[in-house]
């Protein structure tokens, strides 16, 4: 799998250039995102875990002329090892990279949030809390007393609005008041029932006994409320270790008691008890008054209820795809035009002038002018468009609206209602699409959606549909291809769904009511992924020109050809020219056909304008069938890797080159036994 | 009195939309969704109210709205309010 950057060394770089890094924690949904980007500005990077498909975002802010490290935790709700994104959330924080670890809570919804800086006391860490929303909860007449919380939790407290950085530099502040020890926060332990509290003492006690070096640096008693949550991980961990059956015997011990008096598991007891310390907590220190029923409220419920639901679904879907085939296209035309105008005439002049006229200039100019245009005017227009679009749905809180209408229907092709706004994006651009899936949660649904944005056709592959199929034979041709590709993906999604291993895990989230979103950060978002897709698949796009190229130029394309002539020929009936543009679509799937009107004009003269003075009906929709069904694009391949790894992306790369050959294989059979062509 | 009361407890599949009640028991061999329903806050004791059963089931719990699939909410037993 390639990486971006590996964690750990981009961690390194920013705690070695820092005076102290802060870690932000959260739930989903609390604004962490937002705050984040009011402290780093726009030098921000990604970093991936090895093997992990979530990203950390690391930046620094600057504090009295100081860099300070911030690091962005994926949301989750608890810290408990159940999902990747908690998973990592949880290792940042056990390994303690950052010094200070701030939990942003929501200020709308109090006795959720506090649940996870309880968790953090428990185990000991020095939290700063950071109440965020607070204009939101102002709007809905709740009112939190600050100075109150932080005195019951005995942490710092600061009140901040992310949209406007009111506060935001407080927190900064606050922290570095407590690195530097001019605050002292006194963390209360959270006060659960006697049972409960009497069992802590009496399990860390075991382990202070028993074990001489606790994992992780953590306290004993940060242990056993870790072993009375039944965490996975850490019973594993203590089980394998010197004198931890002694340990693992007193916990089991202490988990038939609490099933004995409360018949219920320990981990449900101690989710119970916090809960419970939770509602008290926010009973304390908040006033609810009454709450209209706002206008975004209003609407939000209406993209909920299937019968208002779908049919904005439905307009919104149309409205994505019309914006990105339109907007995409003129951009795509813009740039190409752009590049044709004022670089392309320079840079060939240039290679020509120093290497001359000959086969060498010429393969350069295959990658640095032909492949860099097309990254141009293919990827960055859609993938930009595309961007923009997804960062507005997310900031709203359309997309989870679309997640929850869709998801019964996504389930069937083994997926869930978030990854259908990724597959209609395919039909944009597949690659923006691919790195879309990184919102699923399995590797199973991200398989499966990758499998089917591939089938998805893009707007390049549109183009060669449109531009052979409907152009040359009418539309119902073109629609004809279309359904094929439909039905396909329908077969392949619910093979898929019964046949890879791992349960599709059943639908819980939270609902989250519509937000005003800021352009600010629309933009800024869009800009990171731009950047993000630039880095993968320019220089891709570039070599693979180039390699194109020298096969092109040294003439070895009619070599490579000719033993895929009995397939090309023989069984998909195309002439054999048709073979070196299939070869040529892995660049970019229209050249596909643009070449095989450039190769006709070689070969033919220059009499041949048109495709069915050399190719028959029958071969041109098979063409456009085949150039829809094979193998993806250099850049989507790229992007494939990188979300699936090697061995899956070529598994998959592989499966639509057999798909293409065995289906357009039968048409041109069928075709021929019918002859309606 | 006590024919009454577990007569009353109903999983939330077949709640009315709009009828309030407070969670009496989650059962479910998924795990991780058992894992994600505990630290969401979905627990036994907490006041739940059903607003809406299609296409799967949301409900109100405090401050926040959930929804799960069918199959979840069959596993989420609701001692209904009178």
């Amino acid at each position: 799998m390639i990486s971006p950057l590996s964690c750990h060394e981009e961690i390194r770089k920013i705690r070695k250039g820092t005076r102290f890094t802060i870690a932000l924690a959260g739930n989903p949904n609390v604004g962490k995102s937002t705050i984040f980007n009011q402290l780093t500005g726009l030098g921000a990077v990604t970093a991936n875990y090895p093997g992990k498909t979530v990203t950390l975002n690391m930046g620094t802010a600057m504090y009295k002329d100081e860099p300070i490290g911030i690091i962005d935790l994926p949301g989750t709700y608890a810290l408990s090892a159940v999902s990747e994104d908690q998973w990592v959330a949880r290792r940042e924080i056990l390994d303690r990279h950052a010094e200070v670890v701030v939990a942003i809570v929501d200020a709308t919804n109090l006795e959720r949030n506090l649940y996870m800086v309880l968790q953090l006391i428990d185990l000991g860490y020095p939290v700063v809390v950071a109440c965020n929303l607070m204009d939101l909860a102002a709007k809905k007449n709740i009112c939190i007393n600050c100075e109150k919380l932080s005195e019951l939790l005995g942490v710092p407290v600061v009140p901040t609005v992310g949209v406007t950085g009111e506060g935001v530099e407080d927190i900064i502040r606050v922290c570095s008041r407590v690195v530097n020890g001019e605050i002292k926060p006194d963390p209360q332990l959270p006060k659960y029932g006697k049972d409960i509290l009497s069992h802590i003492d009496d399990l860390s006690r075991a382990i202070t006994k028993h074990l001489k070096n606790i994992p992780y640096g953590l306290s004993a008693r940060a242990l056993a409320v870790l072993l009375l949550e039944e965490d996975e991980e850490f019973r594993d961990l203590v089980g394998k270790m010197e004198n931890g059956r002694e340990i693992m015997k007193k916990a089991e011990e202490i988990y038939r008691e609490i099933d004995k008096t409360h018949g219920e598991r320990s981990s449900i007891r101690m989710a119970r008890e916090r809960h419970g310390f939770e509602g008290f907590l926010s009973d304390n220190v908040q006033v609810i008054g009454v709450c209209r029923i706002s206008l975004a409220d209003r609407l939000w419920r209406l993209t909920i209820e299937p019968v208002t639901g779908l049919p904005i679904l439905l307009f919104g879907l149309i409205g994505v795809f019309v914006i990105m085939y339109y907007v995409g296209t003129f951009l795509s035309g813009a740039f190409d035009y752009t590049w044709a105008t004022f670089a392309s005439p320079y840079i060939t002049a240039a290679f020509k002038s120093l290497l001359g006229d000959g086969p060498v200039s010429r393969t350069l100019l295959w990658g640095f002018d032909a492949g860099i245009q097309a990254a141009l005017s293919v990827g960055i227009p859609f993938v930009m468009t595309f961007y923009i679009l997804l960062a507005f749905l997310e900031d709203t809180g359309y997309l989870n609206s679309v997640a929850f209408l869709t998801d019964s229907l996504m389930h069937k092709l083994g997926l869930h209602g978030r990854s259908i706004i990724p597959i209609i994006a395919g039909a944009g651009c597949n690659v923006p699409a691919i790195i879309g899936t990184r919102v699923l949660t399995t590797r199973k649904e991200k398989i499966i959606a990758c499998t089917l944005i591939i089938l998805t056709p893009c707007s390049a592959r549109t183009a060669v549909i449109m531009g052979a199929a409907a152009f040359f034979l009418g539309w119902q041709y073109a629609v004809a291809i279309y359904v094929i590709d439909f039905m396909i993906g329908i077969l392949v999604g619910r093979i898929l769904a019964v046949a890879l291993p791992g349960e599709s895990s059943g639908l819980v989230m939270e609902m989250f009511p519509f937000r005003a979103p800021k352009l600010t950060h629309i933009l800024k978002k869009t800009w990171y992924r731009v950047k993000e897709f630039v880095l993968i698949a320019l220089p891709i796009i570039a070599v693979g020109s180039l390699v194109m190229g020298t096969l092109y130029e040294t003439k070895y394309m009619w070599v490579i050809t000719r033993p895929m002539s009995l397939i090309i020929e023989n069984w998909l009936g195309l002439p054999a020219v048709a073979g070196i543009c299939l070869l040529f679509g892995i660049l970019r799937k229209e050249l596909a056909l643009q070449l095989l009107l450039a190769l006709a004009i070689v070969q033919f003269g220059p009499k041949t304008q048109n495709l069915l003075s050399f190719m028959t009906k029958q071969q041109i929709f098979i063409f456009a069938l085949v150039t829809t069904l094979y193998f993806p694009c250099l850049a989507a391949v790229t992007a494939l890797i990188k979300e699936l790894g090697w061995k899956t992306s070529l598994a998959i790369a592989a499966f639509t080159i057999t798909l293409a050959v065995v289906v357009g294989g039968f048409a041109n059979q069928f075709l021929n036994a019918v002859r309606i062509l | 009195m006590q024919i009454k009361d577990i007569a009353e407890i109903l999983p939330l599949v077949e709640l009315k939309c709009g009828q309030k009640g407070k969670i009496a028991s989650v059962h479910t061999k998924n795990h991780e969704a058992l894992k994600k329903l505990m630290a969401m806050g979905i627990l036994p004791g907490i006041k739940i109210n059903l607003i809406q059963k299609f296409p799967s089931y949301v409900f109100q719990l405090g401050q926040s709205q959930y929804a799960v699939d069918k199959e979840l909410a069959e596993c989420i037993l609701v001692r209904i309010s009178t």
